[in-house]
């Protein structure tokens, strides 16, 4: 027995039933791919009520009767329900066929039984509309107005794989099957291909190409975030639970979200419960949106960058950064949550800088210290990972640091806390909080570290034990710091601000 | 032709200014009352707020004169020396590494 195959006869899998690799539902790690697997699972899920589980199950056990029978009925009966067309979901059994031509044979007929509709022109066909997510199909294939019944069911055996492949649109995949794929006039430069995706390679992959047609069923729609979205990660069931979430979030909330907060809500919840964590660092939001004759009127991924995946993995870190603050917007306070500027890559000093002046300056408000301080530690590595650009000798060294790093800073930026509120009583932490934070914005060193002296002085019945320890941080991590002293201010004010025992308010949660 | 060759003076370094503190913690320790050098502390922080490198040496080396045979104040003194004229960003640094070890001066060595 030889198991040593050649290249050119991996295709032959389907000669002899389906092989192990195409019964396992799981993900390519190609997004448009998987796009049209997930698209499927939701389908197959809404048409018949089975979970994920059910289906891995039953294409475990019998992956023709879920291709050739349960799909062609799941897929056109989908389409009824969309248009609301009033058909109800045929009930007839299945026939003990086992041969895959007579399964889709069978599968046909009740199509043909159920959803057959005469044309004006006396023709009969199966009855497929272009309403909702298979607007994205509009005058494909089986979908064309004009298309005979019979025409149709030879579209549907080219694409479920029992018949071999003819048409030139599904040979050279392009524009016309996939929105986001170019056409083959865009790609016209690539000279030895006529498209990127080609079915002769994609058969390597999958068991047949009706993934292709389950694509738009992947996206949320809702019709106020004007886009169809899709929260991608490499992994079959992290994905699927966490766009089930998102669906019920989206469905339950209240008042308007943005679309990345809501996903990170979802994305957190189900880290909780699955084991996927490493999906984490290979994350993508896509989102698209179809305008008339089929144009893409935008695409946007947003990747989740490696090194916030990284930090975000750290139970204590997102906890401290996932949360709301308040900050001034032109004229008016708004809320921003931390873990999604965190996540964009954007900087999140001037946010701390702005809640603590608005805290100061107006706004009887609460943020926890412990969120402020964190966030201000995560800052300061994240700058400085980003000063050490690539290539530089110790990068990769100070990359597998940073959580260290940044439970580091946190240790330094909390440490005179408690001393903050031994050497100056409330009223005086208040009036001097105001000159600093101005410092600060302005980047002025000298006149942060000269206001803060000369209150250090006017304390000289205070213990000097405690003075000292602030001295040494004032030293240690505002005058002998020149690459982010800023950061070690602000943490200081923030325990000015924030500080005192007597409030007991150490470590407490927004 | 001396003229013609530009002296670039190396910025201070961090383990220069943390020896600056500590030996002015050390001398001031040996100088005067508490009232003394805290009010030698805020003069010096007002030279620091107005830039002026001159005044706060000047006043610096006044509150040296009382002990001139100390060890530490000739070792401080000559250090001093050393990297005088500063520019702006080592005068900051440096002026607030001595004003600190004077303010800390007192609870490391029970000064007088």
């Amino acid at each position: 027995m030889n198991d040593v195959r050649t290249l050119g006869e991996f295709g032959d899998d389907h000669s002899d039933g389906y092989s192990k690799r195409h019964t396992e539902l799981r993900f390519t790690g190609n997004w448009f791919v998987d796009a049209g697997i997930l698209g499927f699972v939701n389908l197959m899920e809404e048409v018949y009520g089975w979970s994920l589980e059910d289906l891995k199950k039953f294409l475990k056990e019998s992956p023709e009767t879920i291709y050739y029978w349960y799909f062609p009925i799941a897929f056109v009966h989908h389409n009824h329900k969309v248009r609301d067309t009033g058909i109800q979901l045929p009930k007839e059994a299945l026939s003990e066929a086992d041969c895959k031509d007579n399964l889709f044979e069978e599968a046909w007929n009740l199509i043909c039984k159920h959803y057959s509709t005469t044309t004006k022109k006396g023709k009969e066909k199966i009855d497929l509309g272009s309403s909702g997510p298979y607007y994205y199909f509009h005058n494909l294939l089986f979908f064309q107005p004009g298309r005979s019944k019979e025409k149709q069911k030879e579209d549907f055996m080219e694409v479920i794989g029992i018949k071999a492949v003819n048409k030139e649109i599904l040979i050279h995949m392009d524009k016309t099957i996939n929105k986001f794929l170019p056409s083959a006039d865009e790609s016209s430069n690539v000279s030895y291909v006529k498209s990127f995706v080609e079915t002769s390679n994609l058969k390597y992959l999958l068991p047949n190409f009706v993934f292709i047609l389950t694509f738009p069923f992947a996206f949320l729609s809702k019709d106020h975030y004007k886009a169809n979205t899709l929260f991608y990660s490499p992994n079959l069931s992290f994905t699927y639970n966490v766009n089930k979430r998102l669906e019920k979030l989206l469905e339950s909330q209240k008042q308007y979200k943005s679309i990345l907060n809501v996903t990170w809500e979802a994305i957190l919840d189900s880290i909780m419960e699955t084991e996927s964590i490493w999906s984490l660092e290979n994350m993508y939001m896509i989102k698209y949106n179809v305008g008339k004759n089929q144009r893409l009127l935008s695409a946007e991924y947003i990747g989740i960058p490696k090194l916030q995946a990284n930090i975000i993995l750290d139970d204590t870190i997102r906890n401290a950064l996932n949360k709301n603050v308040q900050v001034r917007n032109k004229k008016n306070p708004v809320w921003v949550w931390l873990l999604e500027e965190f996540i964009k890559n954007k900087p999140l000093f001037p946010l701390v800088l702005n809640n603590l002046q608005l805290r100061i300056n107006e706004i009887n408000m609460y943020t926890s210290l412990n969120t402020l301080i964190y966030t201000l530690s995560t800052d300061n590595q994240i700058k400085y990972l980003e000063k050490n650009k690539l290539f530089t000798p110790d990068f990769f060294k100070k990359y597998r640091e940073t959580l260290f790093n940044i439970k580091d800073d946190f240790r330094k930026m909390i440490a005179p806390y408690n001393n903050i509120s031994k050497v100056f009583t409330r009223d005086e932490r208040d009036k001097l909080s105001r000159p600093l934070i101005s410092t600060v914005r302005k980047r002025n060193r000298k006149a942060f570290t000269n206001i803060l002296l000369k209150a250090l002085l006017s304390k000289n019945n205070s213990n000097q034990e405690t003075i000292k320890s602030l001295n040494k941080y004032l030293f240690d991590n505002i005058v002998l710091n020149d690459k982010n002293w800023e950061n070690y201010a602000l943490a200081f004010i923030a325990g000015l601000v924030y500080g005192g025992i007597e409030d007991g308010r150490y470590g407490e949660e927004s | 032709m001396a003229d013609m060759v530009k002296r670039v003076k190396k910025p201070i370094s961090e383990e220069e200014l943390k020896n600056l503190k500590y030996l002015t913690n050390k001398t001031f320790s040996k100088i005067g009352s508490e009232n003394y050098k805290q009010k030698l502390a805020y003069n010096l922080l007002n030279t620091v707020k107005a830039d002026d490198q001159r005044q706060f040496f000047w006043i610096l080396l006044r509150a040296f004169n009382s002990r001139k045979d100390d060890g530490d104040i000739k070792t401080l003194s000559s250090k001093l020396q050393r990297i005088y004229p500063l520019t702006p960003v080592d005068f900051e640094k440096v002026a607030y590494s001595i004003i600190m070890g004077i303010i800390s001066s007192e609870s490391e060595y029970g000064g007088e």
